[in-house]
């Protein structure tokens, strides 16, 4: 009996020992290198990409706290990083090009780089090569505020949007309708599944008595109030109440309404909605659209040529998409936290490549009716 | 020394092994300075089982109480903390071959302020974890321990030991940490002792879980892994952060002890370790975040000799290394590596001109070694230096209940590079008063340790106060 049980012990000792221990992995993370070319369609032949010299580079990740990395492409477009973990990137590319004697464009190029172990199969040398793109200039949604400010009463009551003009010329938001937009099972859909919708008054299209100039800003308030004057989160909010627009659900009983700010609205006796309270959106995820008005019936979808501009913003980095790619080549707010004072933000006014993850960055303090430093 | 108070010195040194049992440690730390009255025997070298003397029935009650003030500390270091315990500990002689002890333990452990870690303490792993919160978090729970030896042929023991503790830990802050740590820890020897030599082989096994919680309050918890000490992984912020920490370690080895009370005696022990530690994260699903592997060496030796009859001499070494790697389970890539040796040497005289008075006078010096990298995002602290400490101290009997200890050390110290300076110089004093009194002993414990950093003239200050009782 004795003898057995020394035995069983050692054993015990023995095989747990064999159990309980892994191999050390051959690959060594913060070996990574990027390689990559920055091209731009030739002016002569569309077709053809030429390659861009002298183009500062900008290569970060927010999984790691690890610095930024720059560099500047050499004479045929190619610059390398290395030196990096495995991780995902955003890579940006941001500069202006002269066209001729008195003339320049605006060119960007940005990408998402997905270069996790598992997506490069131990690969440490990944290449790629980014076509640069005129920025699309134009109306755009510019910020989105709707995680609340910091406070442990659940307030985000304090939600705005801020459009900006980035055309030459004035826009203008006659007829418009804002979208809180549901998921859209066919990401290839050519129409926008709805579930709240709001309307700039005027006409459509032909309308003229609401602009917004080249370079400006217009914030279009939940609540258009002083919500630091609001007791706990004082000091901690915004004050919305010189706001340009208010959003108002005409159905919603003793809604608030800010007599001085003028109203988008639903329940207008053209555009419709069930809900019937006001104007709210996820707050750290959602789908919002700006349609020029063509079509308000969101009963069969908004058509989506209508569309003006749309952003998806989500703070989960495994979130599933929901608006179609044409729209939004994937979403932008990934980290962002509730009740944390963040706001959500384009890099530059009217920064716009379809691509809200490269477009937007999250700001710790909302900026309604100008861009953040 | 009576075989009492040598049964009672015995007893409390398993006693205080299970104090730290919720971290079981990869490898014996021995302070051989802080050991003059205690016997450098087998036991205290190994903790073999198998190794441990006992003659009588006892039975052991104590509580202590430890508070410490970290005035200079690390960023993720409590400012202070309090620690109040108690045990009780029962043994029984079943026959005159073995005997059996079973003792229980309650800890109450406070760390004060403690700057946005989740960990019990952050500098223990690889991949610790931070969050948004700052505060003072209470851990508490009990301890089983038990024991059984057994002379299972003339002159060969065989001892098996075991260890189980539930702790519990609450942050008062937004989010709410709360842990869950489970630990135990299993021993078994064998010992072929006779009065001249004994020669045994021992072996350990322990298994730590921990398991984290943070839920929100308002906001999202906002938590962070570290990949190492400088490169932390954001995790995605969200209502409720989990984490599990699952730990296990393995350790054997043996012993030779030469010689006996008499004359001299040599006892030397060496031990081969290993663990493995893992991480790993819940959200809706499990995400492992790291694992790390640690193996290492330890080797211990004590020659002490009666030069004579009122003076010993004591000679002791230790050697011990170990290396680590570490691997991410975010990117399944080598992340860490880390190599550590101390090779340590000392010597103490010890006059004791009688029963009621002692003096020692004692010295040691070593190298200690780092060579620490981290590959994420480059790192590498690569440093060795020479540790020395001089130490003096004096036990007496002031009456026939009354016994005063103190004790003064001055030495350097090599510390690693996240305590930002390149040694230490370290002074200590300590101080033990203990009474008999019809219902037991009561000790009363003062230690303060002033550390001077290399880098500035600020000193740190470290203050222990302790007070114990045990039955006679």
């Amino acid at each position: 009996m004795k003898k057995t049980l020394i035995i069983l012990s050692i054993a015990a000792l023995v095989l747990s020992s064999c159990l309980l221990f892994e191999n050390k992995p051959e690959a060594i993370d913060g070996n990574l290198q990027i390689n990559l070319t920055f091209t731009v369609p030739s002016e002569e032949d569309s077709t053809v990409e030429v390659p861009v010299a002298d183009l500062p580079v900008r290569i970060f990740t927010t999984n790691y706290n690890i610095p930024e990395q720059y560099d500047t492409t050499d004479a045929n477009g190619f610059v390398h990083f290395d030196h990096l973990p495995y991780a995902y990137y955003t890579v940006e590319a941001h500069s202006f090009i002269s066209t001729g004697e008195f003339t320049e464009i605006e060119v960007v190029g940005a990408k998402v780089l997905d270069l996790v172990a598992d997506s490069l199969q131990g690969e440490n040398v990944y290449i790629d090569s980014l076509s640069m793109e005129s920025s699309k200039r134009g109306l755009k949604i510019n910020e989105i505020y709707t995680s609340g400010p910091k406070n442990r009463i659940y307030y985000f009551y304090d939600l705005f949007l801020e459009l900006y003009n980035g055309l030459s010329e004035t826009a203008y938001l006659d007829g418009m309708v804002i979208l809180r937009l549901s998921t859209t099972k066919d990401l290839f859909a050519d129409t926008l599944a709805v579930t709240n919708i709001y309307q700039f008054p005027g006409t459509p299209i032909t309308g003229r008595q609401y602009p917004i100039e080249p370079g400006e800003f217009m914030v279009l308030a939940g609540k258009a109030m002083n919500h630091n004057a609001i007791g706990p989160i004082a000091g901690l909010s915004v004050d919305l109440s010189n706001a340009n627009w208010e959003f108002r659900n005409l159905i919603e009983p003793g809604g608030y309404d800010n007599p001085n700010v003028p109203d988008i609205t639903t329940n207008n006796g053209k555009v419709v909605q069930k809900s019937r309270v006001d104007f709210l959106v996820g707050i750290t995820g959602d789908g919002i659209a700006l349609c020029d008005g063509r079509d308000y019936d969101q009963t069969d979808g908004i058509d989506i040529n209508t569309v003006v501009d749309c952003v998806e913003y989500s703070s989960s980095e495994t979130h599933t998409k929901e608006v179609p790619y044409s729209l939004d080549a994937s979403f932008g707010g990934i980290g962002q936290t509730k009740y944390n004072g963040e706001s959500l933000e384009r890099v530059r006014p009217g920064f716009d490549t379809n691509n809200s993850r490269v477009d937007f960055v999250i700001i710790n303090a909302p900026t309604p009716g100008y861009q953040h430093e | 020394m009576n075989k009492i108070i040598k049964t009672v010195i015995i007893i409390f040194v398993i006693g205080c092994s299970t104090v730290f049992a919720f971290e079981d440690v990869f490898a014996r730390q021995i302070d051989f300075a802080g050991q003059i009255d205690d016997p450098l025997n087998t036991t205290y070298l190994t903790a073999n089982p198998a190794s441990i003397l006992y003659k009588e029935n006892r039975e052991i009650f104590s509580i202590k109480t430890i508070l410490s003030d970290n005035a200079y500390k690390r960023t993720y270091d409590p400012s202070s903390s309090q620690n109040y315990s108690a045990s009780f500990s029962s043994l029984r002689r079943i026959n005159d071959a073995s005997f059996f002890m079973a003792g229980i333990s309650y800890d109450d452990l406070r760390l004060k302020d403690m700057f946005g870690s989740r960990e019990k303490y952050f500098y223990d792993d690889y991949f610790s974890m931070i969050d948004s919160s700052t505060g003072t978090t209470a851990y508490y729970g009990p301890q089983l321990n038990l024991l059984y030896n057994v002379e299972i042929a003339n002159d060969l023991y065989l001892g098996v030991s075991g260890n189980y503790g539930v702790e519990r830990g609450l942050k008062d802050t937004f989010p709410k940490t709360i842990t869950i740590m489970r630990n135990s820890i299993y021993r078994v020897g064998l010992d072929y002792r006779k009065e001249s030599f004994s020669i045994g082989v021992h072996g350990r096994y322990y298994d730590d879980q921990t398991y984290y919680e943070s839920v929100k309050s308002y906001s999202q918890v906002i938590a962070k892994t570290y990949i190492g000490y400088n490169v932390f992984y954001n995790e995605l912020s969200a209502s409720t952060s989990k984490k599990k920490r699952t730990r296990n370690g393995f350790e054997y080895g043996g012993h030779l002890r030469l010689g006996g009370e008499k004359a001299a005696a040599l006892n030397v022990s060496v031990s081969g370790l290993h663990r493995i530690s893992r991480s790993e994260i819940y959200t809706s699903y499990s995400k492992p975040r790291g694992l790390w592997q640690r193996q290492g060496i330890q080797v211990l030796s004590d020659l002490t000799i009666h030069v004579r009859d009122v003076v010993d001499a004591r000679l002791y070494g230790e050697y011990l290394h170990f290396s680590d790697w570490g691997e991410s389970l975010i990117s399944n890539a080598l992340v860490i590596e880390n190599d550590e040796s101390y090779s340590h040497a000392g010597a103490v005289l010890v006059y004791e001109p009688s029963m009621v008075q002692k003096a020692f006078l004692g010295g040691e010096i070593g190298k200690v070694a780092y060579d620490y990298k981290e590959y994420v995002f480059p790192f590498e602290d690569t440093r060795a230096g020479v540790e020395w400490k001089l130490y003096a101290g004096a036990g007496l009997y002031l009456s026939s209940k009354t016994r005063l200890n103190f004790n003064l050390e001055y030495g350097k110290e090599v510390p690693k590079f996240y305590w930002n300076t390149e040694y230490f110089q370290n002074t200590g004093v300590i101080i033990n008063l203990e009474q008999l009194f019809s219902f037991g002993y009561i000790e009363v414990k003062f230690e303060n340790i002033s550390k001077k950093p290399s880098n500035g003239s600020e000193s740190i200050s470290i203050m222990q106060l302790g007070l114990s009782y045990r039955r006679k």
